[in-house]
C-alpha cells in the first residue's frame, strides 16, 4: 500500500513538472515565433518575453461578457487549457509521460478533439453573427483534420500493434514491414496540413481577422481570451512536439538529457517551419482549406489501407 | 472639331429640346437641355455615342439665375471631351426626370442630389436616403444656399436608426463595418449570407460626411480650397489638389506654367506609386499574407521620405495653387528622387516576380470578384477595375492634362475583369509610373512654377477636369462665383462609382473573398464621404454623444 | 419465479394495464400515472426476470403454451443476451413513460387513450420478441404487436397528413421485414426432426438442423441469411433501408415514443442480427460456416451506414429529424461491431478472439449507450417541442437561459453521442475502435472502415453542436424571446426533468465507470446459451483494471476516471489562472461594427453553418468542389489595343 501511494505520488509529481515546464515555455516560444516572423518581413519584432507580456495583461484587463449564458464560454475556455495540460501528461515530451501507462492513442486524438471543442462551444455560446460564423468554420476543419491524426495514429498502432502512445504514436508509422510507403504518405500528408493543427497561416480560416474578426474568439476579453492564448501558444508546442513523436522519432536512443534537449531541438525545428510557412502564404477561402483537407483525408485513408497491407 | 460634330447629331435628333451649348475649350462642352427631354438625351448619348458616365451635380441656383441646375457629366473619351448636360429647373418646383433607369451609373448621384439639394429625380428605381445621416429629418437640405454652412436641424433627432431592406429568404444578415480590420475607413454594408455565401448586401456609407463642398462655398477662397480638397483623401489627396486647380484654371482659362506642369505630374505619379505599394500590401493583408505587406511598405518608405523633402510632408502635400503650385524640386532633390526610382524599381521587380509566381494568391484571387466590362459600362466603373476588365481608359491619356501629354507610356489593361486583373494592373502600373517621373525628370526646362493672377475670375463659368487618381478618375466640377469662391464644386472620385459595383462584384462569392473584392476597389470611403473623421472617442469611461462632439467640434470653430 | 416466469408476468401487467388505461382515457393525468404504475411493476419484474437470469448464469428454456401440429409454442428462453436487451427495455420505457405524463399535456386535441394502451401493448412486445424462441408464429404475433402500436403512435397527430404518410411508410417497411426474416425461418426450417424440443420453428429445432444444410446447401443458407440480414437490416435502419422509413418515423412520433423508437425499438434489429447470426450456427460446427464472409458484408455496410447516416444529419434542421438520422448512424456503429466480430472470429484465429470479444462487448455496450444518450435526446428534443412549441432549429436560439437544466442534460447527451472522454459514447466507440485497429489481420482495410467510423464521430461532433448550438446556445431568437415572455418561463416541469436526468446520470456514470457496464456485458456473454456466439463467453474481452479501468489484451488502456479527474484539475489551474488578475466583469452585447444593432435576422442559424461541409458530403457536392472553379466568359472589348494585354508575367 506504502508502495503504490509512493507511485501515485510520484506519478503526480511528475505531471505537475510537466504541465510547469510546458506552461513557462509556451508564451517563450510565441515570442521566439514571432521573433522570427518578424525577421523574415523586415521587422525589428517585440521582445521575446512579449507572450508573457500579452497573457498578463489580458489576465487584468475586464472580462467582458457578450454571451447570454455568461459562465459557458469562460467554462469552455477551463476545458481548452485543461485538456492541454492533461495532455502534457500524456504525451512524451522527450521522456517517457507520467501517465503513459493509463492512456491510449485513440485518447490522444479524443483530446486533440476535445481542446478544440472548447474553442467552439466558447464561439457557440457568445452567439454573436462572426462568432458563429468562425465556429462554423472551425467545425468544418476539424472534422476533417481531427480523424487526419487519427489515421496517422491508427497506421502507428496497426504497424506496431499496439494502441499504447509509447508504441503507435512514437514513430509507429514507419514501422512496417516492408518499406515504410504509409508512414511516408502520412507524413507528407499531416505536414501539409499541420498548420491548421496549430491555427496558423495559411489555414487559420476559423479566426481569419480581416475576414471575420478572429470569429470565434472574437466576443472573449480579458482573462477568457488570456486562456484561449495561452491554449493556442500551449497547442503550438503540444502538437508540434506530438508531430515530432508521430514522424520524428529518430535520435533519441541515447536516452537521459541528451535525448531530452534532441526532442525539443526537433520540436522547435517544427515550429520554426510552420512559423516560415505562415510568413510566406497567404490565407486559403474556407472552400479551398475544406477540399485540401479533403483530398489530404483521402490520401490518408489510401495510406492506411496500405499499412493494413503490411507497407 | 468632334464637340461640334456630336452637338450637329444631338440637335437632329432631339430638336429644340436642346437650347444652348458653349464648348469653352477642345476638351470641355456644356449643353444645356430641355428638362423634359433629359432622359432621352442622357440615354442617347450614354447608350448610343458610347459616352461614360461620370457624374451627376445638382445645384441651387436660385440666388444667381433664379433656378435650380443639374448637370449630367459625361466623358467622350476616345474623342477627349468632357461634358455637361445641364437643364435648368423652376425655382418652385425642382423635380427632372431621373436617368437612373437608362444609366444605371447615375443611381447614386442623382440619390446624393435628391438628399443635399433637394432636387427630386422623378421615377429613380430606388429612392433611397443615401448622405443624409440616420437622425438628420426630412425636407431639409444642406446644399441649399439658404441653408447656413454651420446649421443644423433642429428636430435632428438621435433615437432613428436606419430602415434597412428584408434580407431574403434563408439568410443571415451580417453587419460588416463601419469597425471592421478590412475596412480603414467606416461604411457598413449589410451583408446577406446564406452559408457563407454572400447573396446580396446593401451599402450604408456617407458615415463622415464632412460638408466639405458646402464649406468651400460658403467661407473659403479659390486658393484655400486646394489645401481643403487634398484633405478629402489621405492617400489621393494630391489628386483632389490637382484636380481642383485644375477645374478652376480650366473655368477661368488660366494656364499654369510647363515647370509646374511637370511637378504636378511627378508628384501626382509619386503619390500613385505610394498609393499602389500601400494596396499590395493591404491586399496581401487581406490574404492573410504578412509578410508581403510588410515589405511593400518597406519598399514604400522612402517614396514618402522624399515626398517630404520635397514638400515638407510624407502625404498631405499642399502642392497647387489656381496657377501652379508651391513646391520646386530642386536639382538635389532630383538626384535623390532618380536614386529612389531606380531602387524601387529593382525591388519592385522582386515583389512583381514573386507575386507573380505565387499559386496562392492566384488561387485567391482568380475568378474572384468579376466586374466584366458590361459591368464597367452600366455602372461607371473606373481605373485600375475598368482597366482590368479590359475597357481601356486612362485620362492621363484619353483627357491629358499636366504634362502628360509630353511623356510616354502604356495605359496597362488585363482582361478577366477579376481580382487578379486589378493586382496585376496595379503592379505593372508601378513601372509605368516609374517610367514617368524619369521623363518628367528629364523633360522638366528651368522657369517659373506660378502664373500670376491679377484680375477676380469671371462668375458663373464652368470647370469641369478629371484626374487619374490611383483608382480610378476623381472628377472635379467646378462653378466660378463671386466674392473670390466657388458657387458649387462638386467631388467626384473615383470610389464613388466603384463602390457601386462593389454589390455585383460580391454577389455569389464566399465571404472571404468579399473582403478582397471589396479590397480591390481600393475603396477610400472619405473620398467618397468628403468630410473630417470624426470617431466616437472613447475616453477613460465616458463616450461621447453626438451632441457632445458637435458642441466640441463648435467650441473649436470659434476659436 | 423464474426469468421466463418474470418475462410473461411483466409482459401480462403491461397488457392488463393497457386495457386499464383505455378504460380511464378520458382522465388524462389519471391515465398518465397508471400508465407509470403499470410500467414501473413491467419494468421491475422484467428486471428481476433479466437480473435472474445474469445471476443463475445459464437457464434453460421455458415452454408456456404449444400447438404441437403448427409448430406452434411460446418458449421463453432468457440467457444472457435476451436479459441484456430485456434490461435495456425496462430501463428506458420507465423515464419514457414517466415523461410522458406531463408531456402528452401539449396534445390537448388528441386523447391518451391512443397513446398510453398503445404504448404499453408495444412494449409487450418488445419484451416478447428479445425472448421468444419461435423463429416463425410467435416471432410473427410479437412483431405485429410492436408494428402495428408503433404505426399507431407514429400517426398518433393522424389530423397532419405527413404523419399519416410517414406511418404508412413504417408500417410497410416493417412488413417486408417480418415477411423476410419469416421467409428465412421458413428456408431454414425442416421436420422438427433431430433433437431440439421437437418444434419445427424453435430456434434450437432450427439451429440443429443448420449444419447438415450448410454442408448440402450452402447457397439456401446463404439466402436465408441474406434475409435476414434485409429483415433485421430494415428495422435498424442499415443502409440502404434506413433512409426510407426511419427519419420520417422518428419526428412524426410523440417524442417520447420517439426515445422508444430509437432507444429500444431499433435494437430488436440488432438483438436479431446478434441472434440469428451469432447463436444460430452450433460453436462445433462453426467452421461450415462462413463469418468471416457475413462479417465482412456486415462490416461494409455497417460502415456505409454510419457514414451516410450522420452525413445525412448534418443537413437537418428540424430537431428530431436529425436525432432520426443520427440514429441510423449510430446503429450503423453497432452494425459495425457485431461485423467486425463475426470477421475476427471467422478468422479462427486463437490470438484475434479476443478482439473479436472486444468488437462484440462494444456492440453490445453501443446498444446499451445508444439506447440511453439517444433517449435522452429525443426527451430534451420532446422538451424544447414542448416549450417553444417548434422543432425547426434555425427558429430556436439562446434557450440555455430559458431551460438550463434541460440544455446541461442535452449537452450531456450531444457530447456522449459525440464520443467525448468521461460520457459513455466514449467508451463504446472506444472499444469498437480497439477491435478495428488492432483487427487489422482480418482485412487489410479493416483500419480504413475503422478510420471513416472516427470520421464519423467527428462528424456526429459537428453535428450535434449543430443540434445543441443552434437550440440552445447564441442569442435567444426572436420566436424564443416572444415565447418566453409570453410563459414567463419555458424550463419543464420536474417530472419531465426527472426523466431526462434518470438518463443523464446513466450516461456519466457508464462513461466514469465503465468497469460496470463492461461486467454486465460480461455477464450476459457467459450467461449466453450454445451458439457459436458462446465463444465470447469462455474469455474476457475486458479485464476491469481497477476501479474503472478497461483494458483490452494488453494493447490499449483508458482510465476513464483518471482523464476526467486530469482534465478537471487542468481546467481548475486554468480558474486560477484566470482569477489572478482580479479581472472585473461587464455585460455587453455582441460585437456588430458598431452601426446597427441586435436584429433576429443576424443570427447564424442551423441552415447557415457548415456551408462547405455539407456541400462537400454529396456526391455531387463533392464532385463541384473538386473540379476547378470554371472560368466565367471573358468580355473582350473589341477594340482593347495590344498595350499590355495579354501578358501574364510581369517585370520583362
Amino acid at each position: 500500500m506504502g508502495g503504490e501511494l509512493k507511485t501515485i505520488a510520484g506519478t503526480a509529481a511528475a505531471c505537475v513538472a510537466q504541465v510547469l515546464w510546458v506552461l513557462l515555455l509556451a508564451p517563450l516560444v510565441e515570442g521566439l515565433v514571432r521573433k522570427l516572423t518578424a525577421r523574415i518581413q523586415s521587422r525589428q519584432g517585440p521582445p521575446i518575453w512579449q507572450g508573457w507580456f500579452d497573457l498578463l495583461k489580458l489576465l487584468g484587463k475586464e472580462d467582458l461578457e457578450a454571451a447570454e449564458v455568461p459562465w459557458l464560454p469562460r467554462a469552455a475556455a477551463f476545458l481548452s487549457l485543461g485538456t492541454l495540460l492533461f495532455m502534457a501528461c500524456v504525451l512524451p515530451l522527450g521522456a517517457a509521460p507520467p501517465l503513459g501507462e493509463q492512456t491510449d492513442a485513440i485518447l490522444l486524438v479524443h483530446l486533440v478533439t476535445l481542446a478544440g471543442l472548447g474553442a467552439l462551444m466558447a464561439g457557440f455560446g457568445a452567439g454573436g453573427t462572426y462568432s458563429l460564423i468562425g465556429s462554423s468554420r472551425e467545425v468544418m476543419v476539424m472534422v476533417l483534420l481531427e480523424p487526419l491524426l487519427a489515421v496517422a495514429v491508427v497506421a502507428g498502432a496497426v504497424h506496431r500493434n499496439s494502441l499504447a502512445v509509447a508504441e503507435a504514436a512514437r514513430g509507429g508509422v514507419f514501422a512496417a514491414e516492408g518499406f515504410p510507403w504509409s508512414g511516408l504518405v502520412l507524413l507528407v500528408v499531416i505536414l501539409l496540413a499541420f498548420p491548421a493543427f496549430v491555427q496558423r497561416v495559411p489555414f487559420d480560416v476559423a479566426e481569419a481577422e480581416t475576414e471575420i474578426m478572429e470569429g470565434w474568439l472574437m466576443e472573449c476579453s480579458g482573462p477568457t481570451l488570456a486562456l484561449f492564448k495561452y491554449t493556442a501558444m500551449l497547442k503550438l508546442v503540444l502538437y508540434s512536439a506530438l508531430f515530432v513523436n508521430l514522424f520524428l522519432p529518430w535520435g533519441e536512443g541515447v536516452g537521459g538529457v541528451g535525448a531530452w534537449l534532441w526532442f525539443w531541438v526537433k520540436t522547435g525545428a517544427v515550429i520554426a517551419l510552420v512559423a516560415t510557412v505562415a510568413a510566406a502564404h497567404a490565407r486559403y477561402r474556407t472552400d479551398q482549406a475544406v477540399r485540401w483537407f479533403g483530398m489530404m483525408l483521402a490520401a490518408a485513408l489510401g495510406a492506411l489501407w496500405l499499412a493494413g497491407l503490411g507497407y | 472639331m468632334k464637340a461640334r460634330e456630336k452637338e450637329r447629331t444631338l440637335r437632329e435628333r432631339f430638336g429644340a429640346a436642346i437650347r444652348r451649348t458653349d464648348v469653352t475649350s477642345p476638351g470641355r462642352w456644356c449643353l444645356y437641355v430641355a428638362p423634359e427631354a433629359i432622359r432621352e438625351v442622357c440615354r442617347f448619348v450614354f447608350r448610343e455615342m458610347d459616352a461614360r458616365y461620370v457624374i451627376s451635380v445638382g445645384m441651387d441656383d436660385r440666388p444667381y439665375s433664379g433656378r435650380f441646375l443639374v448637370s449630367h457629366n459625361f466623358a467622350f473619351d476616345r474623342d477627349g471631351i468632357l461634358a455637361a448636360f445641364l437643364a435648368e429647373l423652376p425655382p418652385d418646383r425642382p423635380e427632372i426626370p431621373s436617368i437612373a433607369g437608362e444609366v444605371p451609373a447615375a443611381g447614386w448621384a442623382e440619390r446624393e442630389f435628391r438628399d443635399l439639394v433637394g432636387i427630386e429625380p422623378k421615377g429613380h428605381p430606388y429612392p433611397k436616403r443615401l448622405v443624409l445621416p440616420d437622425g438628420w429629418p426630412d425636407g431639409v437640405h444642406p446644399l441649399r444656399k439658404d441653408h447656413a454652412w454651420n446649421e443644423v436641424p433642429e428636430d435632428w433627432d438621435d433615437e432613428v436608426t436606419f430602415r434597412f431592406d428584408d434580407p431574403p429568404e434563408g439568410c443571415t444578415v451580417v453587419p460588416f463595418g463601419p469597425f471592421h480590420p478590412t475596412l480603414d475607413e467606416p461604411a457598413h454594408f449589410r451583408l446577406y449570407v446564406e452559408g457563407e455565401t454572400v447573396r446580396g448586401c446593401e451599402y450604408r456609407g456617407f458615415m463622415v460626411h464632412r460638408g466639405i463642398e458646402k464649406l468651400a462655398e460658403s467661407v473659403m477662397s479659390y486658393n484655400d480650397i486646394p489645401m481643403l480638397a487634398e484633405r478629402i483623401c489621405g492617400i489621393c489627396g494630391c489628386v483632389h489638389n490637382v484636380a481642383y486647380a485644375q477645374a478652376v484654371e480650366s473655368a477661368a482659362g488660366i494656364q499654369p506654367p510647363p515647370r509646374a506642369e511637370y511637378i504636378r505630374t511627378v508628384m501626382l505619379e509619386l503619390e500613385r506609386l505610394h498609393s499602389h505599394l500601400l494596396w499590395v500590401g493591404l491586399a496581401c493583408h487581406i490574404l492573410g499574407f504578412d509578410t508581403l505587406f510588410m515589405q511593400a511598405f518597406r519598399i514604400r518608405e522612402p517614396l514618402m521620405w522624399i515626398a517630404e523633402k520635397i514638400s515638407g510632408n510624407r502625404k498631405t502635400y499642399s502642392l497647387c495653387l489656381v496657377g501652379g503650385v508651391r513646391w520646386e524640386i530642386t536639382p538635389p532633390l532630383a538626384a535623390e528622387l532618380r536614386g529612389i526610382l531606380d531602387r524601387l524599381e529593382k525591388e519592385w521587380n522582386e515583389v512583381a516576380q514573386a507575386v507573380g509566381r505565387d499559386r496562392n494568391i492566384q488561387r485567391r484571387t482568380r475568378g474572384v470578384g468579376m466586374a466584366d466590362a458590361r459591368l464597367v459600362k452600366e455602372l461607371g466603373l473606373l481605373g485600375p477595375v475598368a482597366r482590368a476588365a479590359g475597357v481601356d481608359i486612362d485620362c492621363r491619356r484619353d483627357h491629358p492634362y499636366a504634362a502628360y501629354d509630353r511623356v510616354e507610356f502604356d495605359v496597362v489593361v488585363e482582361l478577366d475583369g477579376d481580382v487578379w486583373s486589378r493586382v496585376l494592373v496595379r503592379v505593372r502600373e508601378v513601372f509605368e509610373s516609374i517610367r514617368i517621373i524619369r521623363q518628367c525628370l528629364e523633360k522638366m526646362e528651368p522657369g517659373p512654377i506660378q502664373t500670376p493672377i491679377d484680375e477676380e475670375l469671371l462668375p458663373g463659368r464652368i470647370g469641369l477636369s478629371s484626374v487619374e487618381a490611383p483608382r480610378g478618375e476623381s472628377h472635379h466640377f467646378v462653378v466660378t462665383g463671386e466674392n473670390n469662391r466657388p458657387r458649387r464644386w462638386r467631388v467626384r472620385a473615383p470610389t464613388y462609382q466603384n463602390l457601386q459595383g462593389v454589390p455585383a462584384m460580391i454577389r455569389d462569392q464566399t465571404l472571404a473573398d468579399m473582403t478582397i473584392a471589396l479590397g480591390s476597389i481600393d475603396p477610400c470611403f472619405s473620398c467618397t464621404d468628403r468630410l473630417e473623421t470624426v470617431d466616437l472617442r472613447t475616453g477613460l469611461v465616458k463616450v461621447w454623444s453626438q451632441a457632445e462632439l458637435e458642441q466640441l467640434v463648435r467650441a473649436r470653430k470659434s476659436h | 419465479m423464474s426469468p421466463g416466469q418474470g418475462v410473461i408476468a411483466s409482459l401480462l401487467t403491461c397488457l392488463i394495464g393497457a386495457v386499464l388505461c383505455g378504460l380511464t382515457a378520458s382522465r388524462r393525468r389519471l391515465t398518465g400515472w397508471l400508465a407509470l404504475a403499470v410500467t414501473a411493476l413491467s419494468s421491475g419484474l422484467a428486471l428481476y426476470a433479466a437480473g435472474k437470469a445474469l445471476a443463475l448464469g445459464s437457464i434453460e428454456p421455458e415452454m408456456f403454451l404449444k400447438v404441437e401440429s403448427l409448430g406452434f409454442a411460446l418458449t421463453l428462453h432468457i440467457d444472457g443476451l435476451s436479459a441484456f436487451f430485456i434490461l435495456l427495455i425496462a430501463s428506458i420505457a420507465l423515464p419514457a413513460v414517466f415523461y410522458s405524463i406531463d408531456y402528452m399535456e401539449t396534445y390537448p386535441e388528441y386523447g391518451v387513450g391512443r397513446y398510453y394502451p398503445v404504448l404499453l401493448v408495444f412494449v409487450a412486445a418488445l419484451y416478447g420478441l428479445v425472448s421468444t424462441t419461435d423463429m416463425m408464429w410467435f416471432f410473427f404475433i410479437f412483431w405485429q404487436m410492436m408494428t402495428i402500436p408503433g404505426f399507431l403512435l407514429i400517426r398518433f397527430e393522424h389530423r397532419r397528413a405527413e404523419n399519416r404518410r410517414a406511418a404508412l411508410k413504417f408500417l410497410v417497411m416493417m412488413e417486408i421485414a417480418c415477411l423476410a426474416t419469416m421467409i428465412g425461418a421458413e428456408m431454414l426450417a425442416g421436420a422438427p426432426a433431430d433433437g431440439g424440443t421437437g418444434l419445427k420453428y424453435d430456434f434450437a429445432s432450427v439451429s440443429s438442423r443448420l449444419p447438415g444444410l450448410l454442408e448440402q446447401r450452402p447457397v439456401w443458407v446463404a439466402v436465408a441469411f441474406g434475409l435476414f440480414l434485409t429483415g433485421f437490416g430494415i428495422k435498424l435502419g442499415m443502409w440502404p433501408f434506413g433512409r426510407v422509413w426511419l427519419p420520417d418515423a422518428h419526428p412524426a412520433a410523440p417524442s417520447p415514443m420517439s426515445a422508444m423508437l430509437s432507444g429500444v425499438m431499433l435494437k430488436t434489429g440488432v438483438y436479431g442480427i446478434m441472434r440469428y447470426f451469432l447463436w444460430l450456427v452450433p460453436l462445433e460446427r462453426r467452421a461450415a460456416y462462413p463469418a468471416w464472409e457475413w462479417g465482412a458484408v456486415m462490416t461494409v455496410l455497417g460502415t456505409i451506414t454510419l457514414l451516410t447516416g450522420t452525413a445525412g444529419a448534418l443537413k437537418q434542421e428540424q430537431t428530431k429529424r436529425l436525432l432520426a438520422f443520427h440514429s441510423i448512424g449510430q446503429l450503423g456503429y453497432i452494425l459495425f461491431g457485431v461485423g467486425m466480430a463475426m470477421m475476427l472470429l471467422g478468422m479462427d484465429d486463437p490470438r484475434l478472439e479476443p478482439l473479436a470479444v472486444t468488437a462484440f462487448a462494444g456492440a453490445l455496450l453501443h446498444t446499451l449507450h445508444h439506447a440511453t444518450f439517444k433517449s435522452l435526446l429525443f426527451l430534451n428534443a420532446g422538451s424544447v417541442l414542448w416549450s417553444a412549441g417548434t422543432q425547426d432549429l434555425n427558429r430556436l436560439g439562446g434557450l440555455a437561459r430559458w431551460m438550463p437544466w434541460t440544455a446541461v442534460a442535452a449537452l450531456i447527451a450531444s457530447f456522449s453521442i459525440s464520443g467525448v472522454p468521461g460520457l459513455n459514447g466514449f467508451i463504446s466507440k472506444w472499444a469498437l475502435y480497439v477491435a478495428g485497429v488492432e483487427g487489422w489481420p482480418a482485412a487489410s482495410w479493416l483500419p480504413v472502415c475503422t478510420a471513416i467510423a472516427i470520421l464519423t464521430s467527428a462528424l456526429t461532433l459537428a453535428s450535434f453542436l449543430k443540434f445543441f448550438g443552434a437550440a440552445f446556445l447564441g442569442r435567444s431568437s426572436a420566436w424564443v424571446g416572444q415565447r418566453g415572455r409570453e410563459r414567463g418561463r419555458l424550463e419543464v416541469t420536474w417530472r419531465m426533468q426527472t426523466a431526462q436526468w434518470v438518463l443523464a446520470v446513466i450516461c456519466v456514470v457508464a462513461g466514469l465507470l465503465p468497469a460496470v457496464t463492461f461486467g454486465l456485458v460480461q455477464l450476459a456473454l457467459k450467461a449466453g446459451h450454445d451458439g457459436l456466439g458462446a465463444v465470447f463467453g469462455t474469455m474476457s474481452p475486458a479485464t476491469p483494471a481497477f476501479l474503472a479501468g478497461v483494458r483490452t489484451v494488453g494493447h490499449g488502456v483508458v482510465i476513464a476516471v483518471l482523464v476526467v479527474l486530469g482534465i478537471g484539475a487542468g481546467m481548475a489551474v486554468a480558474w486560477l489562472l484566470s482569477r489572478l488578475g482580479g479581472a472585473p466583469r461587464r455585460r455587453v452585447a455582441p460585437w456588430l461594427c458598431g452601426y446597427v444593432t441586435h436584429e433576429d435576422a443576424m443570427r447564424v442559424t442551423a441552415h447557415g453553418l457548415y456551408g462547405h461541409l455539407k456541400s462537400g458530403l454529396s456526391p455531387r457536392g463533392w464532385a463541384r468542389m473538386m473540379r476547378p472553379p470554371a472560368p466565367r466568359p471573358r468580355d473582350r472589348r473589341a477594340d482593347a489595343p495590344a498595350a499590355g494585354a495579354g501578358s501574364k508575367e510581369f517585370g520583362s
